[in-house]
């Protein structure tokens, strides 16, 4: 609150009164305050206009409410944050120009992201195909035509015997149960499928304990469709 | 001749080596030994269709050996 005169501040800090002031001729508000002591509300002061308006009045002489319900940042009453005007910056608008010219560098850029698919698509491809001839090199024809056929591999392991898919998992065939294991390389999506089942097939057929113990078994197969195709394929595979 | 036939991205990657070759051998252990730091696992294969076996260590005539990077459950 500014210290001018006719504020309660004023008056209270420096002209006539003071903090200890008890009387005042000025009609402000220590006049009035001291003078009539309980407030009498014909004066057009704080006690009159606290008295007539209520604690939210709107008074437009420069009093106490005045600075109160004006200046609320300088209140002693409560502290507000100062509004901020909200700055809305919009972008230059494009000439057609601009317009066509970003409408063929988009479609440039669809171009290059299709060509690069592309491209990425037929690098797997020919990994797979490298993998495959891999494998090839490690099975039989038969096994290698039902690998192609079903994209299921039979492993025999000393213990139990397992139908590896080209896409992930592996089936554990028991005597009476199928188990749903999951074990494949630790970065398998990188690598083309049939590294996977090459990987997997050494480690069954060079360490089945071990291969077991990386293994998590994801419970028992109880689909008898799904059963009977597995047990299809390891008849097949026998 | 030795062959080693590397899992990776694109395939298999061969690095081929003539036993009597010092050269060769050098640089095919070298590679079998950066491999097994990186804890790929090597096996050899001994004829078409008989199991896969374990090595630990590289030998230069032990023939074909498949390279296989690290296997995790999933």
């Amino acid at each position: 609150m500014a210290t001018a005169t006719g504020d309660v501040f004023y008056y209270w800090t420096t002209s006539t009164a003071g903090t200890s002031a008890s009387t005042s001729t000025d009609d402000y508000v220590w006049s009035t305050w001291t003078a009539t002591v309980t407030s009498s509300t014909s004066v057009d002061c704080v006690w009159h206009e606290w008295n007539s308006q209520g604690t939210t009045p709107t008074c437009s002489g420069d009093l106490v409410w005045t600075r109160w319900n004006e200046e609320p940042e300088y209140s002693v009453r409560y502290h507000k944050e100062p509004v901020r005007e909200r700055v809305i910056i919009e972008p230059p608008k494009e000439s057609i120009e601009e317009r066509r010219a970003k409408a063929v560098q988009r479609k440039i850029d669809k171009i290059w992201r299709d060509l690069r698919i592309q491209e990425e698509k037929e690098r797997k491809e020919l990994a797979e195909l490298t993998a495959q001839e891999l494998l090839e090199d490690l099975i039989g024809g038969e096994e290698l035509a039902l690998y192609r056929e079903t994209g299921r591999l039979v492993v025999p392991g000393r213990k139990y015997t397992y139908v590896l898919k080209k896409e992930g998992g592996v089936y554990k065939v028991e005597k009476d149960k199928i188990i749903d294991l999951c074990i494949h390389l630790k970065e398998k999506y990188k690598y083309p499928e049939t590294d996977n089942i090459i990987s997997l097939k050494a480690l069954i057929e060079a360490n089945e304990y071990e291969f077991l113990k990386i293994a998590n078994s994801h419970g028992v197969i109880r689909d008898e469709s799904i059963r009977s195709k597995i047990i299809d394929i390891v008849k097949r595979a026998a | 001749m030795g062959e080693m036939r590397v899992l990776s991205t694109e395939g298999d990657q061969k690095v081929i080596w003539d036993p009597s070759n010092e050269d060769q051998v050098e640089v095919a252990k070298m590679t079998f030994d950066k491999l097994k730091a990186k804890k790929y696992k090597a096996y050899s294969v001994d004829k078409k269709g008989e199991p896969l076996k374990e090595i630990k260590k590289f030998k230069p005539n032990a023939g074909s050996l498949i390279m296989v990077p690290v296997i995790a459950g999933g």
